[in-house]
């Protein structure tokens, strides 16, 4: 409730600033936002860095049960559903080491049943007394099994009720009971997925319309080592030309309730392999490309009802509310690369660069103009990837496992596996882990994230100089953001 | 009733000569309209930043608002007056005779209001045509949106049908009597008319009647209008199976309405209307409006309750909002005081006023129009993702905006002056029941 008010109060203020904002039409300042750039940054919290390997040692260390086991059962509860081992094999294979360590080995043996564990049993044959360190329960540890391995995300009021009775090996168990059971019926709470690090995923996720072998691009993004610089944004808005506050790449700034740890989370369009977007569009403008699964829309068709951008849970939609100054802005996009002379897609639809009509809808558009340029040097790549600082963002064939994205995380993979492996992890409140926004909501996003995913506690935090600035408006004058060179070279 | 019949003369006295009052309304609504004509044309020229709507997301805004809370609230009013109609037709319902046609023009009208209120919420209305035909076959399968254009356009056929095929009788009985200088539509409409057929009219009629009744709470008001917003998980404030029976019941409050609102303007423009349209059946009208205003106070009470106790983040988070906001407890007692009023008054605590009701029935159609405009800009305030719970933004209509609410206003008042010197509003059928009734009881 307070949470609640507080937002109201402060929206409201907001209200009022962005009044006062429209009435001067002075556009936002943009040396505040270098201010937060590599000024504050934080190489320190890097996902894979040696200070985060050092402080997973330490958190799995603190946690009374065998890690290798919980590991070692994740895993297995993957390779059984993935059809690699037999439930019989996936049984078998650990059931003196849960004895001995637990007393009980109470796994269910159906693995597409996720009830819990029986009471009784779970009871009779252990000590309630045995306390361990808080971890996450098995609805936010996505599955990373075993203490707060790589895959512990969840939210970050992540121990919630439990924390005040600690965690008994109880606990532990039913976790492990049900994540084995959850992983391996492939049913696993949608809406924490992380922790999961096996490379079908993708395959399975990228759906329908690619049929796993066709290409679908995509992005992995490592929220963890993004610094908040904006240069994505920026970078996006001067290559698509987009209009003022149309952000069409956008770094949230976000805290959950009981840290003081301010995460960021990097947000294209999702290129959905089910976007709800296509569906509801009554007309067939928005779309998704079946050469590369890229969604895009059709500006010659799309009537501007704005039904898309009501379905997308993701908030990326951009509407068109005024005339543009389309021969300014068509000329600039045009000029951005000597390869790029169209603003037509391979397939002759009018889908690239910014909708420079007025009343249609726009979105981050995986830079199209680039992927169909033709030319290496672009091909394959977006503004935003080249302009982050910090390589973030890896953009790519998610169904290559060549490609940079995926290459991108089977190092994560690794490097996660060493950290546990150690014994130790960066950050027990954070729960990095690699997950897919908002997934719980069936659109089979193609943004792989790395780092701490948000609760839906998590509050926007609005740090003077950078995400307040964003001119979150509709007004036609330009923002600053795209007309500073120096922000979109990569670096300063 | 101990009044003196209604007699046909008083049918076609709408069709005489227009009065001084007539004119006034009728500059009056012209310049509603013209404001919102104004209006309109800037939106074309510079766009929809006129409006002040915005994306949401980081933009913090609702980027469907007002025109949209006013087509959910013409559209409803249509629905809800074809089903008065099919109600009365199907169960041969006579006291409410008088009313079937009132409920059926106004079918037509408001579900025309409705058509032109998406036209101008697109961004493209240059482009609707064209583009939906080209994709319709694909579309269909997927988008609420495709299937609300098909069940509007079902529905002006079956309303439009079911008009001409109850007029032609009364225009050939009335023929005589109404303006010569319409001769020649007259015609058209008795184009090959055979007195023989009305029997046949009859039925199909209540055929039609029956198909709009099955229809209505499975895919018009109760179905394919809410399913647009219900089916949206990604705005929790509008998702659930809740939506359509909330917006079915309010359809058919200010339906209601409606009808009593134009019911009463015939009675007080036109001698001996009392007659025609007798109070049993404003009174009447008052009690179904009391009805379903219940019944969606009841839904809108189940929908409080569920979303504000132990309800998840997303979804009590709207629902809070909707709680403490004062446009909605406007709303909600715009339509709770008409409750009140007309539960009195059938419990005899205070005494039938017509004037009261139509009082009651205004307040009632406005309250509707509030509500679901604020719905429509709640849901969108609070998506799923919170993360942009913070982003500044809000959402005041423009004058521009409000001035469609205005101008289909006007539209409708216009449309009723033009109708009503063109047909008959009431069904000869109506007073030749009434004339029955008065013979059965004697005076
Ligand atoms: S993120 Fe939104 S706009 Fe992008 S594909 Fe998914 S649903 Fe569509
Ligand atoms: S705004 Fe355009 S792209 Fe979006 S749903 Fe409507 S017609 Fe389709």
């Amino acid at each position: 409730m307070g949470m609640r008010q507080r937002n109201l109060q402060s929206k409201l203020a907001q209200a009022d600033a962005v009044v006062k904002q429209r009435l001067s039409g002075i556009p936002v300042k943009r040396d505040q936002t270098e201010e937060t750039n590599l000024s504050t940054e934080d190489t320190a919290r890097h996902s894979f860095g040696p200070e985060w390997e050092d402080d997973a040692r330490e958190v799995l260390s603190e946690v009374d049960f065998d890690t290798e086991l919980g590991v070692e059962l994740a895993r297995d509860a993957q390779r059984l559903s993935q059809g690699k081992i037999s439930e019989d094999e996936f049984f078998s294979r650990h059931n003196e080491t849960v004895r001995e360590e637990f007393g009980v080995d109470a796994r269910p043996t159906d693995p597409r049943s996720s009830e819990p564990l029986d009471e009784e049993t779970v009871n009779a044959a252990l000590d309630d007394d045995v306390v361990a360190e808080p971890v996450p329960t098995p609805h936010e540890n996505g599955g990373a099994i075993g203490g707060d391995g790589g895959g512990g995300d969840g939210d970050g009021g992540g121990s919630g009720d439990d924390e005040d009775d600690g965690f008994t090996r109880r606990t532990v168990l039913k976790s492990v009971g049900v994540a084995a059971a959850g992983i391996a019926a492939g049913t696993w709470d949608r809406r924490n997925p992380g922790g999961i690090w096996d490379e079908d995923r993708q395959i399975e996720a990228a759906g329908p319309n690619t049929g796993g072998d066709e290409p679908q691009m995509g992005m992995v993004i490592d929220n963890d080592s993004c610094i908040g610089g904006a240069h994505c944004v920026a970078a996006c808005s001067h290559e698509n030309q987009t209009p003022a506050g149309a952000l069409w790449q956008f770094v949230f700034q976000f805290q959950e309730p009981e840290s003081d740890t301010e995460e960021f989370l990097v947000r294209p369009c999702q290129h959905c392999s089910d976007p709800p977007c296509v569906s509801v569009c009554p007309v067939r403008a928005r779309h998704k490309r079946e050469s590369d699964g890229i969604v895009l829309t059709d500006y010659d068709i799309c009537i501007g009802c704005r039904y898309c951008q009501v379905a997308c849970p993701y908030g990326v939609n951009y509407f068109q509310w005024g005339e543009p100054d389309e021969d300014m802005w068509r000329d600039q996009f045009l000029a951005n690369h000597d390869s790029v002379d169209s603003r037509e897609d391979k397939r002759g639809k009018h889908v690239a660069g910014p909708q420079h009509e007025k009343g249609i809808m726009g979105k981050c558009v995986f830079c199209v103009h680039r992927q169909d340029s033709g030319d290496p040097e672009l091909e394959g790549t977006t503004a935003c990837e080249e302009a982050c600082p910090t390589d973030s963002i890896h953009f790519g064939d998610l169904n290559d496992p060549e490609s940079d994205p995926r290459q991108y995380l089977e190092e994560a993979e690794e490097k996660i596996k060493e950290a546990e492996a150690g014994g130790e992890a960066s950050n027990e409140e954070r729960h990095l882990s690699r997950w897919r926004f908002q997934e719980d909501r069936g659109t089979k996003p193609n943004v792989i994230y790395i780092g701490h995913q948000p609760s839906e506690n998590a509050e926007w935090v609005d740090e003077p100089g950078s995400y307040a600035e964003y001119p979150g408006d509709t007004e036609k004058v330009r923002d600053g953001f795209d007309l500073a060179p120096s922000q979109r070279g990569g670096g300063d | 009733m101990s009044a003196p019949d209604a007699e046909r003369e008083d049918l076609v006295r709408p069709l005489k000569k227009p009065s001084k009052e007539y004119f006034i309304l009728g500059a009056l609504s012209t310049v509603a309209v013209a404001i919102f004509a104004v209006g309109y044309i800037l939106q074309l020229y510079h766009g929809m930043e006129v409006t002040n709507l915005s994306d949401w997301g980081s933009g913090g805004g609702v980027t469907w608002g007002l025109y949209i809370g006013t087509f959910i609230w013409w559209v409803g009013i249509a629905h809800g007056g074809i089903i008065i109609s099919a109600a009365v037709r199907l169960l041969k319902i006579e006291k409410y005779e008088p009313v079937a046609r009132i409920a059926e023009l106004l079918t037509i009208g408001a579900l025309s209001m409705a058509g032109l209120m998406i036209i101008v919420h697109l961004g493209r209305p240059d482009r609707v045509v064209w583009s939906v035909v080209l994709a319709y076959p694909t579309t269909v399968h997927t988008s609420p949106l495709a299937w609300d254009l098909t069940v509007i356009t079902l529905y002006f056929v079956l309303t439009a049908t079911y008009l001409s095929l109850t007029l032609r009788s009364d225009v050939y009985k009335m023929r005589d009597q109404l303006p010569d200088i319409l001769d020649p539509l007259y015609s058209l409409i008795l184009f090959r008319y055979d007195p023989d057929e009305d029997p046949v009219v009859e039925r199909m009629a209540w055929w039609l009647a029956l198909a709009i009744i099955i229809l209505a709470p499975l895919l018009l008001h109760g179905g394919v209008i809410p399913w647009l917003f219900a089916l949206t998980a990604s705005t929790p404030g509008w998702f659930g199976g809740l939506t359509a029976p909330q917006f079915l019941s309010a359809a058919l409050t200010s339906a209601m309405g409606g009808v009593i609102v134009i019911a009463y303007a015939f009675r007080k423009a036109y001698e001996n209307w009392e007659n025609v349209i007798p109070d049993e059946v404003i009174w009447g009208l008052g009690w179904w409006m009391g009805i379903f205003s219940l019944i969606f106070v009841w839904l809108q009470l189940q929908r409080g309750l569920t979303g504000s106790y132990l309800a998840p983040n997303e979804v009590m988070e709207p629902t809070m909002t909707m709680l403490t906001s004062p446009i909605y407890w406007t709303a909600m007692l715009m339509l709770i005081i008409p409750l009140a009023y007309v539960a009195f008054q059938h419990f005899g605590v205070i005494s039938f006023s017509t004037p009261g009701m139509v009082v009651a029935a205004i307040a009632v159609i406005l309250g509707v129009l509030v509500e679901k405009t604020f719905f429509t800009i709640e849901g969108l305030m609070y998506p799923a993702t919170m993360l942009y719970e913070n982003t500044p933004g809000n959402y005041i209509p423009t004058w521009i905006e409000m001035s469609s609410v205005l101008g289909t206003t006007g539209l409708i008042v216009l449309f009723w002056l033009s109708i009503s010197k063109i047909i008959p509003i009431v069904e000869l059928q109506a007073i030749e029941h009434h004339d029955e009734h008065e013979s059965e009881g004697g005076d």
